[in-house]
């Protein structure tokens, strides 16, 4: 435990000293004119100055930002208690006079997230934050109430990571909703959520999300440590942090998993993963992750094991043949074709023959003509973007044999190479496909099957030096014999009953999932 | 962070071992066994396992006594340190002339198979960048490259070797039990060469995990046996010792002859050129890094990544010296002869004796005070 103090412990007393150096001043009038400077020429600030008290000597004013407040609590729990009930039903005038932030704070407004603040400084962040400053006259704290609320997108099914069977829920663009997404899952005190505020302008809201036993504390230590060395002026979406913390940026590869599903991010924080919330988006970050992870889909365990297994099966092939197919045709036809049966390098000799071009540019051409297909499809709205796909596919295909630019074998290989990239689960992983599939192109272009190989060996020598936090990107492909367990869940998905343990990469002493409680009988009927 | 920490363990060693012994020797090996005896070659290559057992046996006792130590620093705790520096030099020169050697060979076949216009020095040289690559990475990064490549070698060439059995004639095995103990001496060195890559455990050994298993590393001996065993048996099979002496390299010869009706690819080339490639390269990467990591101890220098490419022109000419391909097995037989069996035999040898009397002494030092 004494890492969990030394981790967090220091932290939460971070907190408790506020940011700025502008005390709060025991004058309304000196606190109000600093804050209204600060606020010049925003003018979604809502100032409301009020009167507290039977006789309204006690000044006060109520400082929030229109449309990050939720009104409701405004106005029936501040306003209303501050203005009204605080008449109906006075407290003892002395204490009024003496304890006057204590019987406003706990006597009469009636919110739940309350708390004081001692600078300026940490007062305004808050109130952008859209939380309620309630500034009192003769009190050296501001008291903050916690209003935020504002217009945001329902929960609804992600647009990414579609499933034919498993929830329907998909992160939004607010943290405390994702969070709350998780903890729905997690009903366990263990499961921790750690805040931080990144960025010297935006203070974004980023939460660090574990499972406290579960969790390698190496992770979170180095999590926490490339977090804070975070120093930008802006985090915008979790792609920031994503390229901020990762372990090499060099790399096309993707290092850290990011996903729209609350039930996969529950998943990885079970296995022992770490989970990073950003607010404003809904991708949240899974690490450690390697390229495993990225070939998986939340269906995979919600269905039965065989149908798993060949589906996953399919997807690994599906990966090679969009990465090697227009590659491999290149390396045989130029430089290979004893390769081939004859009657098919008769077949295929007689599709190119009015082809002016060698297959390299062939390839070349149709690959980046179907890429800026799908670029494009992607920026169209919705319908057109669909057009777009038809007509490029098919209209602009069949133009282009009906034209001899390129051989219809060749449409058929780079289309059946488009489809196969669709399968990748992980879009980031896919277009890292794309890439690696063009150098191939070019390298088979050059040195035929031999290039093939030699690109092969450089992108896997790559992979393997590849590490997300800690954790080799080619577990369990590379692991040790002992640890192979885990090819369990790799290339087939072995049944739910047999998998008693979580994967090796998590601490050693909560290895285990699963318990066999069923009698011994059972099921040795069948 | 476990950031590039450069540690193997015990089982990545196995796998860098293995896949660094097969290469260059197992295209060749029939062809040299049958030019000595013309049956049993099998029994010259089961004893040639236990010579090569007993080697690595050495090997793995000087990791085992000095763990975590660099090869160079027991050189100069075991033969004083002006003696180290030469002997590390020589390693490097026997590593830049073993790279040259199976890197031209490797060129020759590219050429034959593959790429007949391309121009060998193409080949070559970028084959050796590649290795460049991997030895700026590390030994990690071998090590996992290693456990990655070695199941799915092992089992498509055992596949293609088993498919090569559909039509042959295991009459061509016969006689048995014919061989004298003399031929069965002259029949070592040639098989010796598709053994070398073993003496990279001594430079990883420093970077083992659990330097006590070292011992462990025979294993991967007896599985490259094994394996050579069946590329044997496969290929006289096949051939038969008198015609197997007319092919330059029979154990690619093999897969021309294997048929499968309906078949998508009609032979099996593609799959066997790619293991090709990915079995010399995890050769030549290990000894190219052998070499890098034995240049930063004579060196002194720190930074590992910036010695690796100044190899390459080196390997390059050593790849050049041999005028023509039977001139290049001429080169090799002798270098394996003379050159390797010192460097990879003799000289741990020397060494282990220097630091177990350096033990003994020790103790007995230690017990008269």
């Amino acid at each position: 435990m004494s890492l969990w103090e030394r981790l967090f412990g220091k932290k939460s007393e971070d907190t408790d000293t506020d940011i700025g150096e502008i005390k709060v001043h025991r004058n309304l009038d000196k606190n109000f004119g600093i804050i209204k400077d600060m606020l010049k020429d925003c003018d979604d600030v809502l100032y409301r100055e009020i009167k507290i008290g039977i006789e309204g000597n006690q000044r006060a004013v109520v400082i929030s930002i229109d449309g990050m407040t939720d009104e409701n609590v405004l106005d029936n729990h501040i306003l209303k208690n501050l203005m009204i009930n605080s008449r109906i039903a006075p407290p003892d005038i002395g204490i009024f006079k003496r304890q006057i932030g204590d019987a406003v704070k706990d006597k009469t407004l009636s919110a739940a997230e309350m708390k004081e603040v001692g600078t300026i400084e940490q007062a305004v962040l808050d109130i952008l934050i859209g939380d309620t400053a309630v500034i009192l006259d003769n009190y050296d704290k501001i008291i903050i109430v916690g209003t935020k609320g504002w217009e945001m997108r329902d929960v609804a099914e992600p647009e990414t990571e579609n499933v034919i069977r498993g929830p329907r829920q998909g992160f939004i663009e607010t943290l405390r909703v994702n969070t709350a997404l998780i903890r729905r899952r997690i009903r366990d005190h263990k499961f921790k959520i750690k805040g931080y505020q990144i960025g010297r302008r935006s203070q974004t809201d980023v939460c660090v999300l574990y499972i406290e036993d579960l969790a390698d504390e190496d992770v979170l230590e180095e999590l926490d440590k490339r977090l804070k060395a975070i120093d930008i002026d802006a985090i915008i979406d979790s792609g920031y942090i994503e390229q901020l913390v990762e372990d090499n940026w060099r790399s096309i590869f993707p290092q850290i998993q990011n996903t729209e599903r609350p039930d996969v991010a529950t998943a990885a924080l079970y296995e022992g993963k770490v989970v990073i919330v950003v607010d404003n988006s809904p991708f949240v970050l899974i690490i450690p992750s390697g390229f495993n992870a990225m070939m998986q889909s939340a269906e995979d365990y919600y269905e039965r094991w065989g149908i798993a297994t060949f589906i996953r099966a399919l997807r690994y092939f599906a990966l090679l043949m969009a990465i090697y197919m227009p590659a491999l045709y290149i390396a045989v036809t130029t430089f290979h074709p004893q390769m081939l049966p004859a009657k098919l390098l008769i077949s295929i000799a007689a599709n190119r023959a009015g082809v002016p071009f060698p297959a390299v540019l062939e390839a070349i051409i149709m690959v980046l003509t179907l890429e800026i297909l799908r670029e494009a499809g992607i920026r169209l709205p919705g319908a057109i973007g669909q057009t777009i796909g038809i007509v490029g596919a098919v209209i602009i295909g069949q133009a282009a044999v009906d034209a001899g630019i390129v051989g219809p074998i060749m449409i058929i290989i780079v289309s059946i190479t488009a489809v196969a990239s669709f399968t990748i689960p992980s879009y980031n992983l896919a277009i890292a496909a794309r890439l690696l599939r063009l150098v191939l192109i070019i390298a088979s272009g050059f040195l035929g099957l031999y290039g093939v190989m030699l690109i092969t060996m450089l992108a896997l020598v790559h992979l393997c030096s590849l590490k997300s936090f800690g954790v080799p990107y080619l577990t369990p492909f590379t692991a040790p014999i002992g640890q192979r367990s885990d090819l369990k869940d790799a290339l087939l998905k072995a049944p739910l009953l047999s998998m008693h343990y979580r994967e090796t990469t998590v601490r050693k002493s909560e290895r285990r999932r699963m318990l066999d409680h069923r009698d011994e009988n059972f099921n040795k009927e069948g | 962070m476990k950031d590039n920490s450069d540690i193997i363990s015990t089982n990545q060693m196995i796998f860098i071992l293995a896949l660094a012994m097969i290469s260059t020797g197992i295209l060749r090996l029939p062809r040299s066994l049958a030019d000595v005896v013309p049956y049993d070659h099998w029994i010259i290559l089961l004893v040639t396992g236990l010579v090569i057992t007993a080697v690595i046996a050495i090997h793995a006792w000087i990791v085992k006594l000095r763990p975590g130590v660099e090869y160079f620093e027991i050189l100069g705790e075991s033969l004083s340190r002006p003696i180290a520096y030469i002997v590390a030099l020589a390693y490097i020169v026997y590593f830049i002339g073993l790279n040259g050697l199976i890197v031209r060979i490797f060129g020759e076949t590219i050429k034959v198979y593959l790429l007949t216009k391309t121009p060998i020095e193409v080949i070559n040289v970028s084959l050796l960048i590649s290795c460049i690559y991997l030895s700026r990475k590390g030994v990690e990064v071998l090590g996992r490259l290693a456990a990655f490549l070695f199941p799915i070698v092992i089992t498509v060439s055992i596949f293609l070797f088993l498919l090569s059995f559909i039509n042959t004639n295991f009459r061509n095995l016969l006689p048995v039990f014919q061989i004298t103990p003399v031929q069965v001496l002259r029949g070592i060195p040639v098989t010796i060469l598709s053994f070398l890559g073993i003496e990279v455990l001594l430079f990883f050994g420093a970077n083992l995990e659990k330097p006590r298993e070292s011992m462990k590393s025979t294993i991967a001996v007896a599985a490259v046996a094994l394996f050579y065993l069946l590329v044997i048996v496969a290929t006289f099979a096949q051939f038969g010792p008198v015609q197997i002496k007319k092919l330059v390299w029979p154990t690619l010869d093999v897969f021309d002859t294997v048929q499968i009706p309906g078949l998508f690819i009609e032979n099996v080339q593609v799959v066997v050129m790619s293991a090709w490639v990915i079995a010399v390269f995890t050769t030549i990467a290990p000894l190219y890094l052998a070499g890098v990591i034995t240049a930063k101890s004579v060196t002194g220098f720190k930074d590992q990544a910036s010695l690796a490419p100044p190899f390459l022109p080196f390997i390059y000419f050593a790849s050049l010296i041999p005028k023509n391909l039977a001139h290049v097995y001429e080169v090799t037989d002798k270098f394996t002869f003379y050159f390797a069996s010192i460097m990879v035999g003799a000289i741990p040898l020397i060494v282990l004796i220097s630091l177990l009397i350096q033990a003994r002494s020790g103790k007995g030092a230690k017990g008269n005070a």
